[in-house]
C-alpha cells in the first residue's frame, strides 16, 4: 500500500473529528508562533530601547513580549488536551469498525493468520494509529503554519531575508526528514530481523529451560542467545548515530540560515533599505523559528510504525472476506424459550480454511429431539472439528447440516447460533464478575436464577466460599478459577441460555479420571431435557447416552448403544476395558 | 519514578563512562551556545550602532559559521555515544538476567513470569534506547548547561543572571508537585483504566462466546461506550498531568519575557549596552532548553527505566542455594516426609504427602487433578522447596546435585527448531548419533526410521511436523539418552490414543529394567506397570474428593 493511500485513509478515518483536529493544529501553531513572536518582539524592544526613546513608545512592545511569554504555555496546554481528546475519539470509532469486520470472521478465518496472537496485534495496532494524530501530523502542520507566518513577516521587512528563511525551512521540514528516513530504513530492517531471531531464541531457551536446568545443559542455549545478542549489539553500534543525523542536519541548516539572514540583513542595513533597529529582529526571529522543526525527526520515526499498523488494519477492514456462514449475525427473533429441535448431519465433510485435507469426512449423525449422543475417538480424530461444524462455526465442504429438517446454512449464522449452543473446550470467560459472565446468556436472569444454575453445575459449594459471591471477578481469561471451575461456569452460562441444542466439546479435557467423570455426570444431568451432543475422551460416564459415535481419522468407524459397541469388540470395547482396569487399580490404591 | 536509577551503574558498567562523556559534551555545547550568543550580539551591534558593512563583519561571520558547524557535530556525537552505550547496557543486562534465570530455575519461571520475561528480553529492554539516546543526555545537560549559562550571564549582567537563577529551580519544584498530584490521580484511576484499556482485546478474544449467545453485534455499541468512558477518564488524568509541562513552558517563556523587558528598560536608562542586552536575550532561553527537553522525553524514558527496574528486581531475587551432597540416587531411598507446599497467595496447600521411593522400584503417583502430583515431582527435582516437611535421602535434604541424576519428562516437554536429533540432545549435548538413535528406538519412536531424513528431519516451532504422540515419544527419548539412576515422568501418556499409549507404556517397561522410575499416571495401562502406587489427594479433600 502506498504512502499516499495510507495517508488518505488516515485522513478519511479522522473526518468526523476534523473540527477538533484542526483546532488542535491551530492551537499548536499559536503556541509555536508565540515563542517565535516572543523572540522577535523582544529583539525589537531591545534594539529600540538602546536608542533611548521616551519610555511610552516602548509600551506596545513590552505588552507584546509579556503576552507572548504567557500565551505560549496556555496555547500548548490547550492543544495537547484538544489533540488527545480528538485522537481518542478517532480510535474509539476505529475500534468499533474493526470489531464489526472481525465478527463474521471468528473463529475460522482468524485462525487463518498463522503467526502469533492476531487479536493482540489488532488491539495494539489500533492504539498505534492514534500516534498519527498526536505525534506525526501535528508537528508537520505546526511547522508548516508557523514557518509560513515567520517567512511572511520577515519578507515584509526584507524580502531577501524572508527568502533565505523560506529556503532553510523547506530544507529542514521537507528534505531532511526524507533523507534521514531513506538512510535509516535499511539499517532498521537489518536490526528488525536480528531482533526477531534473538526473540525467537530467547523463547526457545526459556521453552527448554525446565528440562535443561534439571539436566544441567542450559549452557549451550544461553550461549546461543548471547551470541545473537552480540550480533545485535554490533549492528546497533554500527548504526548508532544515524538516528540523530536528522536532528544534527536540521541544526546545521538552521545555523547556516541564521548566518545567511545576518549577512543579508547587514547588506540591507548598509544600503539603507532596512532600518538598523530591525536587524536584531531579522536575525533572532529565524533563530527561534527553527525550533518548530525539532519534533520532526521523531515524527518521521513514528510514521514507520503508524503506517505498518495502518496497513495491517486496512488489510482486515478493507479486504473482501467470504463469511464463514452467510446471513445476518444477529438472530431475527428475540431470544426466547426455543422449542426442542433435532439436528441431522448428512455426509458432512469439513475442511479448515487453508488446510490441505478435510478433517471430518462424510459423517452422518442424527440427534433426535431431546436425544443424547456422544462422540468419542482417539486424539486427532476430528471430534472438535465436528463440534465446530455442528455449532455453525465451520461450513460443511460437502454434505449438509439440517436443523428441524431445514438446511442450517439457509437459516443464516444468527439463527444457527441461536439454535445450537457450543461449550468450547476452554470456555472463554470475560474479565468481569461471575454474574456478568452469566448474564451474557440471559440479561434478564434474576440473582436467584444465577444461584440455581450454579448449583446445577456443582459450583454452589465454591460460590459459598466467595466473600463477594456472584460479584467476584473471574480475572483476565478467568485466571482466578481452576480449569474445572471454568468449565462448570461455562456450562452454567450455556444452560442459562435458551439454546435447544447443546454441543459440549470435551468438557473433561485436562482433568483426571475421577474429576472428569464427576464433571461429565453433572453436565449430562444438568443438560437433561435438551438435545445434547457431548464430545468426550473418556467412556465411563457415557453409559447413559442414547447413542455413541466413534470417530477415527475423521470418519465414523462404529456407532451404537454402549451395550452394542461393547459386544462388537472394536475400538470402543477395547478402550472401555482399559478404563475399567484403571478404575480397579485406582480403587485398590485408594484403599491401601 | 526516579530520573536515574543508580543500579544502572552497578549492573551495567557500560553506563559509567557515558555519564562522564555526556557531562563533558554538555560543557562544550554550553560553550558553543555562549559563543553563538556573543557573536550574534557582537555582529548586530557592530552593524546597527557602528555602521559596519558585510566586509568588516566577515571575521565574525566566519566565526559564527564555525560555531554553527560545530554544534550539530556535538549533537551527533552525543546521539552516537548514547546509542552505543545503550546497546552495550542492553546486552549486559540481558546477559545478567539470563544467567540469573538459569540460576533461579523453573520453580521461579512460572508461566506469568515467563511471558513477562520474554517481553523484557526481546523488546522490553529496547525501551532503554529512548532513555539513553534522548533522555539521559538532556538530563546531564540540564545540570551542566544551566550552571555554565548562569555563570556567563552573571559575568555580562548579574541582574539577568539572578532572574534566571531564581526562576530555574522553580521548574523542577513545580514539576515535582504536579507530578505528585498526577500520580495520586493516576493511582485513583489505575484499575479502571486497566480494565477499560483491556476491554477491546477481551471482547475480541471472546468473540466466539459472544456469537454463541447472540451478543456479538451488541458488543459493537459496548466497545464504543467503553472507549468513550476510557477517553473521559484518561482525559481527566491528562488534564492534570499536562499541567507539569504547562508550568515548565510557562516558567521558561515567561522568564525570558521578564528578562527581555527588564533588560529593555535598563537600556532606556543607559545602564546597559546593546551588545550585553542582545547577548542576554539570546543566551537566556538556552538555560531552560535542556529542562524542557527532559520534560519532552520524560514519559518515553520511563518505559526504559521500568524495563531496567524489572531486570534489576530479577537480578536481586535471591537464588536458592541447595546443600551439596554426593549421594547416589541409584542406592539411596528418597523419603517424602510430611511434605506440604503452600503456593503464594493460596490458602490451601497444593500438596501434602508422605511416601518413600526405594531404589530400583517403579512408583506410580495417582490421584485427582489439582491434587499435587506434579508439585510432588517438582519437590523431588528441587524445582519447588517444601513449605513444611522435607524430601531427603538418609539425612540429606534435596541437594542441587540430585537433579542431574534424574531424567525428567515434564507434562509439557519443550521443543526447539532443529532436527529430531537436536531435540533429543537438548538434555545430552554430547550424545552421538548412535546413542540418539538407540534412545529413540527405546522410547518407541520407530516412526523416525521411516522418515527420509531420519533423525536429521527438521522440526518447526514447538515440534511442528510431528503429531502429539510422536512428540511425546521424542521427549521420552530424552529420558533414555541420559543414563541416570532415576527417571521421573509426568503423565507421559496424556492425550494419546490407544496405539501410541501402548508404545509409550512398553517403552516405560524397558526403562524400569535398570532404573528407579517415578511416574504420574492417569491412565490404567501406566499404573499397572508400578511396583508401588501412591495416591496423592488435594490436602483439603482428604478422605473423599467430591463435596
Amino acid at each position: 500500500m502506498s504512502e499516499t493511500s495510507t495517508l488518505r485513509w488516515l485522513v478519511d478515518l479522522a473526518r468526523p473529528q476534523q473540527g477538533r483536529l484542526v483546532a488542535a493544529a491551530i492551537l499548536g501553531a499559536a503556541a509555536a508562533a508565540a515563542s517565535v513572536a516572543l523572540m522577535g518582539t523582544a529583539a525589537y524592544l531591545i534594539a529600540r530601547a538602546s536608542q533611548q526613546p521616551p519610555i511610552l513608545t516602548l509600551t506596545v512592545a513590552i505588552v507584546a513580549v509579556r503576552f507572548f511569554g504567557i500565551s505560549r504555555a496556555v496555547a500548548r496546554y490547550a492543544e495537547r488536551l484538544v489533540g488527545h481528546d480528538a485522537a481518542f475519539r478517532v480510535v474509539s470509532d476505529l475500534r468499533v469498525a474493526v470489531y464489526r469486520r472481525v465478527v463474521p470472521l471468528a473463529p475460522a478465518r482468524l485462525d487463518d493468520h498463522s503467526s502469533g496472537d492476531v487479536l493482540t496485534r489488532f488491539a495494539s495496532d489500533v492504539d498505534t494509529v492514534s500516534d498519527a494524530y498526536l505525534r506525526v501530523f501535528p508537528p508537520f502542520a505546526v511547522a508548516g503554519l508557523v514557518g509560513t507566518l515567520s517567512v511572511a513577516v520577515l519578507a515584509v521587512i526584507d524580502l531577501w531575508v524572508g527568502a533565505a528563511l523560506a529556503v532553510g525551512l523547506i530544507v529542514t521540514i521537507a528534505v531532511v526528514p526524507r533523507v534521514v528516513a531513506a538512510s535509516t530504513t535499511r539499517a532498521q530492517a537489518t536490526l528488525a530481523s536480528l531482533r526477531t531471531t534473538h526473540a525467537e531464541q530467547v523463547l526457545e531457551m526459556l521453552e527448554v529451560l525446565p528440562e535443561t536446568w534439571v539436566a544441567g545443559t542450559s549452557r549451550p542455549f544461553l550461549d546461543r542467545v548471547h551470541d545473537q545478542r552480540r550480533q545485535l549489539l554490533n549492528a546497533e553500534v554500527q548504526i548508532a548515530g544515524s538516528a540523530g543525523r536528522g536532528q544534527a542536519l536540521g541544526t546545521l541548516v538552521a545555523g547556516v540560515t541564521v548566518v545567511a539572514c545576518l549577512a543579508l540583513g547587514t547588506r540591507s542595513v548598509t544600503s539603507g533599505d532596512v532600518d538598523g533597529v530591525l536587524l536584531a529582529v531579522l536575525v533572532l526571529t529565524p533563530l527561534a523559528t527553527f525550533d518548530v522543526a525539532a519534533p520532526l525527526p521523531d515524527a518521521v520515526r513514528r510514521w514507520g510504525a503508524v503506517s505498518a499498523a495502518t496497513g495491517r488494519i486496512r488489510e482486515l477492514v478493507d479486504r473482501e472476506w467470504e463469511p464463514v456462514v452467510s446471513g445476518a449475525v444477529e438472530p431475527s427473533s428475540a431470544a426466547g424459550e426455543h422449542e426442542p429441535a433435532h439436528i441431522e448431519l448428512d455426509m458432512v465433510s469439513v475442511r479448515w480454511p487453508g488446510a490441505a485435507e478435510p478433517t471430518v469426512r462424510e459423517v452422518s449423525v442424527l440427534v433426535p429431539e431431546g436425544g443424547r449422543i456422544a462422540v468419542v475417538g482417539p486424539s486427532g480424530s476430528g471430534k472438535s472439528t465436528l463440534a465446530m461444524a455442528m455449532a455453525g462455526f465451520l461450513p460443511p465442504e460437502s454434505g449438509s447440516v439440517s436443523i428441524d429438517g431445514l438446511d442450517a446454512q439457509s437459516l443464516g449464522q444468527a439463527e444457527w447460533h441461536a439454535t445450537v449452543g457450543l461449550l468450547e473446550q476452554r470456555p472463554y470467560l470475560f474479565d468481569t464478575t461471575v454474574a456478568e459472565n452469566l448474564l451474557l446468556a440471559d440479561p434478564t436472569a434474576t440473582r436467584a436464577a444465577l444461584d440455581e444454575v450454579l448449583r446445577r453445575v456443582g459450583l454452589a459449594p465454591w460460590l459459598s466460599t466467595l466473600p463477594e459471591g456472584l460479584d467476584t471477578p473471574v480475572g483476565e481469561h478467568g485466571r482466578q478459577l481452576s480449569g474445572g471451575q471454568q468449565q462448570r461456569l461455562g456450562l452454567a452460562r450455556l444452560l442459562l441460555s435458551a439454546h435447544p441444542v447443546l454441543v459440549l466439546d470435551e468438557p473433561d479435557e485436562h482433568l483426571d479420571a475421577v474429576s472428569a467423570d464427576a464433571l461429565m455426570a453433572d453436565l449430562l444431568g444438568a443438560a437433561r431435557g435438551r438435545t445434547t451432543v457431548v464430545i468426550s475422551h473418556r467412556l465411563v460416564p457415557l453409559a447413559g447416552v442414547d447413542e455413541i459415535v466413534v470417530l477415527d481419522g475423521g470418519r465414523v468407524i462404529e456407532s451404537g448403544t454402549h451395550g452394542a459397541l461393547v459386544a462388537r469388540g472394536g475400538w470402543y470395547a477395547r478402550t472401555w476395558m482399559r478404563e475399567q482396569e484403571l478404575a480397579v487399580i485406582a480403587e485398590a490404591a485408594a484403599t491401601t | 519514578m526516579r530520573p536515574f536509577d543508580p543500579r544502572l551503574l552497578r549492573y551495567a558498567r557500560s553506563s559509567r563512562g557515558l555519564l562522564i562523556a555526556l557531562g563533558l559534551l554538555s560543557l562544550v555545547q554550553a560553550g558553543l551556545a555562549i559563543a553563538l550568543a556573543a557573536l550574534l550580539a557582537l555582529s548586530v551591534t557592530a552593524v546597527f550602532e557602528e555602521g559596519d558593512d558585510l566586509a568588516q563583519l566577515s571575521p565574525v561571520v566566519v566565526a559564527l559559521l564555525a560555531v554553527v558547524v560545530l554544534r550539530p557535530i556535538t549533537l551527533n556525537l552525543q546521539e552516537s555515544w548514547s546509542t552505543k552505550a545503550s546497546a552495550r547496557v542492553k546486552a549486559e543486562l540481558s546477559g545478567h538476567v539470563m544467567a540469573q534465570v538459569a540460576r533461579l530455575g523453573p520453580g521461579w519461571l512460572v508461566s506469568a513470569r515467563r511471558s513477562r520475561l520474554v517481553v523484557l528480553l526481546s523488546s522490553g529492554l529496547d525501551a532503554l534506547d529512548e532513555y539513553f539516546a534522548r533522555y539521559l543526555p538532556q538530563l546531564v545537560a540540564s545540570i551542566v548547561v544551566p550552571i555554565v549559562v548562569i555563570v556567563a550571564l552573571a559575568l555580562a549582567d548579574p541582574l539577568s543572571a539572578l532572574i534566571v537563577a531564581v526562576t530555574l529551580p522553580l521548574i523542577p519544584l513545580f514539576m515535582v508537585l504536579v507530578g505528585w498530584r498526577t500520580q495520586v490521580e493516576q493511582q485513583r484511576q489505575w484499575a479502571a483504566l486497566q480494565t477499560l484499556g483491556g476491554h477491546f482485546l477481551d471482547v475480541l478474544r471472546g468473540l466466539v462466546t459472544l456469537k454463541i449467545f447472540g451478543r456479538a453485534e451488541g458488543q459493537a455499541v459496548a466497545i464504543g461506550e467503553v472507549s468513550e468512558r476510557y477517553r473521559r477518564r484518561t482525559m481527566r488524568v491528562l488534564r492534570i498531568s499536562f499541567l507539569s509541562s504547562f508550568t515548565l513552558e510557562l516558567l521558561a517563556t515567561l522568564s525570558v519575557a521578564i528578562v527581555a523587558v527588564e533588560v529593555g528598560l535598563r537600556l532606556v536608562d543607559g545602564g546597559l549596552t546593546l551588545r550585553t542586552a542582545l547577548f542576554v536575550l539570546v543566551l537566556a532561553p538556552e538555560a531552560y532548553l535542556p529542562l524542557r527537553q527532559v520534560g519532552v522525553h520524560y514519559h518515553a524514558s520511563q518505559a526504559g527505566l521500568s524495563a531496567a527496574d524489572e531486570a534489576f528486581s530479577i537480578l536481586e531475587t535471591p537464588a536458592p542455594r541447595p546443600p551439596e551432597d554426593t549421594s547416589d540416587l541409584g542406592l539411596t531411598t528418597v523419603t517424602f516426609d510430611d511434605v506440604t507446599v503452600l503456593h503464594d497467595g493460596r490458602v490451601e496447600p497444593s500438596l501434602a504427602t508422605t511416601f518413600d521411593i526405594t531404589p530400583g522400584q517403579t512408583v506410580a503417583l495417582l490421584g485427582p487433578s489439582g491434587g499435587g502430583k506434579s508439585t510432588a515431582l517438582d519437590c523431588l527435582l528441587g524445582i519447588e522447596v517444601p513449605t513444611t516437611g522435607e524430601v531427603r535421602a538418609g539425612t540429606c535434604v534435596v541437594p542441587a546435585s540430585w537433579r542431574h541424576q534424574i531424567a525428567w519428562m515434564p507434562q509439557r516437554p519443550g521443543f526447539v527448531r532443529g532436527t529430531i536429533a537436536d531435540n533429543v540432545r537438548i538434555v545430552a549435548p554430547a550424545a552421538s548419533d548412535d546413542e540418539v538413535e538407540l534412545a529413540l528406538r527405546q522410547s518407541g519412536a520407530d516412526f523416525v526410521d521411516e522418515l527420509p531424513a531420519g533423525i536429521d528431519t527438521a522440526l518447526g516451532e514447538g515440534g511442528a511436523g510431528l503429531s502429539v504422540g510422536q512428540r511425546q515419544r521424542v521427549a521420552l527419548a530424552r529420558v533414555f539418552v541420559r543414563r541416570t539412576p532415576m527417571a521421573v515422568l509426568d503423565e507421559p501418556t496424556a492425550g494419546l490414543d490407544g496405539a501410541t499409549e501402548r508404545a509409550v507404556v512398553s517403552a516405560i517397561r524397558t526403562l524400569r529394567g535398570d532404573r528407579t522410575v517415578v511416574v504420574v499416571a492417569h491412565r490404567p495401562a501406566l499404573a499397572a506397570e508400578a511396583d508401588q502406587t501412591v495416591v496423592i489427594r488435594p490436602p483439603r479433600a482428604r478422605g473423599g474428593h467430591r463435596e
